[in-house]
C-alpha cells in the first residue's frame, strides 16, 4: 500500500511539471498582452510596465523565474488586479470554493447512494422507470441550465432562498444543490446497478435465508461491496465538481476562485491564469490520488496492478 | 461482417438497424432532433426578423401566439424565436464540426500510435494521459487564450482539442489488435507503405466503432460550446448561441423569465434526445443482450 502511494506520488511530479510547462508555453505564445486594453499607455510607460513585471526578459528566463517562485509558493503578482499577488487572490477565494466542492460531493454521495439503493431494494417496473428518467435528466442537464432554473424557481418565484452573492450559509444551498445533482444522478445509477449485482450473490441469499430483513442485509452485507464501482467513480466525480464549480460560482455570483480562471484568460493576466492552472491541476491530481488510495484500501486485489 | 452466415446472423449493420427500428425511444428522439435541426436550418425563413434586428415597438415582450413575436423579445427588442433558432443552428454546426475534427485527430493519433508501437507509442499515449488527467476546461481555456476572443476558430480548436482523447485511446487499442491480423501482415509483405496500411487497412476497420462514438461526442460538444459561450469565452454578442442566450436570460430572469426558459428548454430537449439516441445506438451495436 505504501509502495503504491509512493509510486503514485512520484508519478504526479512530472505530470505537474508538464502541465506548468505546457500552459506557460501556450499562454505566452498567444498574441495579445495584459496591457493591450489600456490604450492611453505611451510606449515608454508600457515598456516600463513590462520591465517591472519582467515581461521584457527572454521567455526562458521568465520560465526559470516562474518555476523558482513556484517552489517557494510564490505565484507572482496579478497583472490586472493591482496590489494583489496571485497567491493572495487564490487564498481569499479558496475556502469558499472548497466548502462548495466538499458540500456538493457529500450531498451527491448521500443522495445518489440512497436513491440508487432504494431503487435496487424495492425494485419494480415503476421505480426503474422513474429512476432512469430522473437520472437521464440529471446527467443531461448542464449546471448552467439547472443553476438559473433553480434560482428562478426557489429564489424569484418562491422567495425561499437568496439567488446571488454570499453572506450566510443560506447562500450556499442552491449552488451546492446545482453542483451535486448531476453527480448524484450518476452515482444513483452506479449504485443501483452494482447493488442489484451484489444482491444476486450467494452470500446475500444465505443472509436472507438466515432470516435477516432487507435493510439489515443491505447495511451489514451488501452495501460495502456494492460501493466499489461508486468509489472508483469518485476521481472523475471530483474533477467534475471542480470544473462545475467554475460555472456555479459564475451563476450565483459567489466570490470563490472559479471566476479568476475565466477572467484571467479574458484579460491576459498571465500569472493569474497560470496560478489557477497550477492550483487546480495539483488539486485534481491530489484528489485522484486520494480516490485511488481509497479504492486500494477497499479492494485489496487492485493494489498489485 | 460476413454475409455468408445466412439468415440467423445478418451482419453487424443490419442487426443494428433492426434493433434500432424496434426501439421506440430512439425513433422519437431522432424525430425531435431532426425537427429541431430542420427548424434551425430554416430559421431565416421562419420569421421576418433577423437575429440582430431591433423592434423598438416591442421591447421585452412576453411570449404569446397572438403577438408579433411568438416567443417574445429581449430588452433590445430582438425576436427570441429567431435568436434561439439561429443560436441552435450555430451550436449544432459548431458541435458537428468540432466533433468531426476531434474524431479525425483521435483516429489518426490512435492509429499512428498503435501502428508505430515502441517509444513513439509510449510518448503519444503519455501525452493523452496527461491531458486526460486535467479537467477539460483548463485545456479549453488555455487554448482560447491563443486566439482573439469571439472568433469561431477558437471554439473549433478548443472543442476539438478536448474531444479527441477518448477516440485516440479507443482507436489505439483497436489498432493493436488489428496489427497482428494476417491481412495487415500480407499488406506489409506486399510492400505497402506504413501510410498506406494506416489509411487503407487500419482506418476503415475502426470506423464502425468510431461511428457509434460520434453520436456520443456531438451532445458533449453541444454542451461544451454552450458552456464556453455561457462563460463569455465562446460565441459573442450580437451573435446568438444557446449558451450566451441562456447567460443573457439568467441576467434578466427576474423581469423576463421567458428569456431564460426558451433557450434553456431548447437545449434541454436537444441534449436529452441526443443522449437517448446515443444510448440506443450503443445498445443496437452491442451484440450482448441487455
Amino acid at each position: 500500500m505504501l509502495k503504491l502511494a509512493l509510486r503514485r506520488i512520484a508519478g504526479m511530479i512530472p505530470t505537474l511539471l508538464v502541465i506548468v510547462t505546457a500552459s506557460f508555453a501556450i499562454i505566452r505564445l498567444a498574441p495579445g498582452g495584459p496591457f493591450d486594453q489600456e490604450q492611453m499607455l505611451s510606449a515608454t510607460v508600457r515598456a516600463n510596465l513590462e520591465r517591472a513585471y519582467g515581461l521584457d526578459q527572454p521567455l526562458a528566463v521568465q520560465y526559470g523565474r516562474y518555476l523558482r517562485g513556484l517552489l517557494h509558493g510564490d505565484f507572482g503578482p496579478s497583472l490586472r488586479q493591482r496590489d494583489f499577488t496571485v497567491g493572495e487572490l487564490i487564498r481569499q477565494g479558496l475556502p469558499l470554493s472548497a466548502t462548495l466542492g466538499i458540500a456538493a460531493t457529500a450531498l451527491a454521495a448521500l443522495l445518489g447512494v440512497a436513491a440508487g439503493a432504494a431503487a435496487a431494494l424495492w425494485r419494480s417496473a415503476r421505480t426503474d422507470l422513474a429512476l432512469a428518467a430522473l437520472t437521464a435528466l440529471g446527467i443531461a442537464l448542464p449546471s448552467f441550465v439547472t443553476g438559473p432554473l433553480l434560482a428562478w424557481v426557489f429564489g424569484i418565484r418562491l422567495h425561499w432562498l437568496p439567488v446571488a452573492g454570499f453572506g450566510s450559509p443560506r447562500y450556499l444551498v442552491l449552488p451546492v444543490l446545482t453542483l451535486a445533482l448531476p453527480v448524484a444522478a450518476y452515482l444513483a445509477r452506479l449504485t443501483r446497478t452494482s447493488l442489484l449485482e451484489v444482491l444476486r450473490q450467494p452470500f446475500v441469499r444465505s443472509a436472507r435465508a438466515r432470516g435477516l430483513g432487507g435493510l439489515r442485509v443491505l447495511w451489514h452485507h451488501a452495501l460495502l461491496p456494492a460501493l466499489l464501482p461508486v468509489v472508483s467513480y469518485l476521481g472523475p466525480a471530483l474533477a467534475f465538481v471542480i470544473t462545475g464549480s467554475l460555472v456555479v460560482e459564475a451563476v450565483f455570483g459567489l466570490p470563490g476562485t472559479g471566476r479568476y480562471l475565466v477572467q484571467g484568460a479574458i484579460e491576459r493576466d498571465y500569472p493569474l491564469v497560470m496560478g489557477m492552472v497550477v492550483v487546480y491541476g495539483a488539486l485534481t491530481l491530489a484528489l485522484n490520488f486520494i480516490a485511488d488510495l481509497t479504492y486500494g484500501w477497499l479492494d485489496p486485489g487492485s493494489r498489485h496492478e | 461482417m460476413s454475409d455468408s452466415a445466412g439468415a440467423l446472423t445478418a451482419g453487424l449493420w443490419s442487426d443494428a438497424s433492426r434493433r434500432l427500428r424496434a426501439d421506440g425511444r430512439a425513433a422519437t428522439a431522432l424525430g425531435v432532433v431532426g425537427a429541431l435541426a430542420l427548424l434551425a436550418v430554416l430559421a431565416p425563413w421562419v420569421s421576418p426578423w433577423s437575429y440582430d434586428s431591433l423592434d423598438w415597438q416591442h421591447l421585452a415582450q412576453p411570449p404569446g401566439f397572438a403577438r408579433a413575436h411568438w416567443l417574445g423579445t429581449d430588452r433590445l427588442g430582438r425576436d427570441l424565436l429567431v435568436r434561439t433558432l439561429l443560436g441552435l443552428r450555430l451550436s449544432l454546426s459548431i458541435s458537428v464540426l468540432a466533433g468531426a475534427l476531434s474524431l479525425t485527430i483521435g483516429v489518426l493519433w490512435g492509429a499512428v500510435a498503435g501502428l508505430a508501437g515502441g517509444r513513439l507509442d509510449a510518448w503519444m499515449m503519455r501525452f493523452v494521459d496527461v491531458l486526460y488527467s486535467l479537467p477539460y476546461l483548463f485545456v479549453v481555456i488555455v487554448v482560447t487564450t491563443l486566439f482573439r476572443r469571439g472568433s469561431l476558430a477558437v471554439l473549433l480548436v478548443a472543442l476539438g482539442a478536448v474531444g479527441w482523447l477518448t477516440t485516440a485511446r479507443m482507436v489505439r487499442a483497436e489498432t493493436l489488435a488489428l496489427k497482428r491480423r494476417q491481412f495487415i501482415e500480407a499488406a506489409r509483405a506486399l510492400g505497402v507503405t506504413p501510410a498506406g496500411i494506416l489509411l487503407r487497412h487500419v482506418v476503415p476497420n475502426v470506423l464502425g466503432q468510431v461511428a457509434v462514438y460520434a453520436t456520443l461526442i456531438v451532445p458533449q460538444m453541444v454542451l461544451f460550446e454552450s458552456f464556453l459561450s455561457f462563460l463569455g469565452l465562446g460565441v459573442q454578442e450580437p451573435r446568438a448561441s444557446l449558451g450566451n442566450l441562456i447567460y443573457g436570460g439568467a441576467q434578466e430572469m427576474e423581469s423576463a423569465p421567458w428569456m431564460l426558459l426558451v433557450p434553456a428548454g431548447v437545449l434541454v430537449v436537444l441534449l436529452v434526445c441526443l443522449n437517448v439516441l446515443g444510448d440506443s445506438l450503443r445498445d443496437a451495436f452491442d451484440p450482448r443482450e441487455r
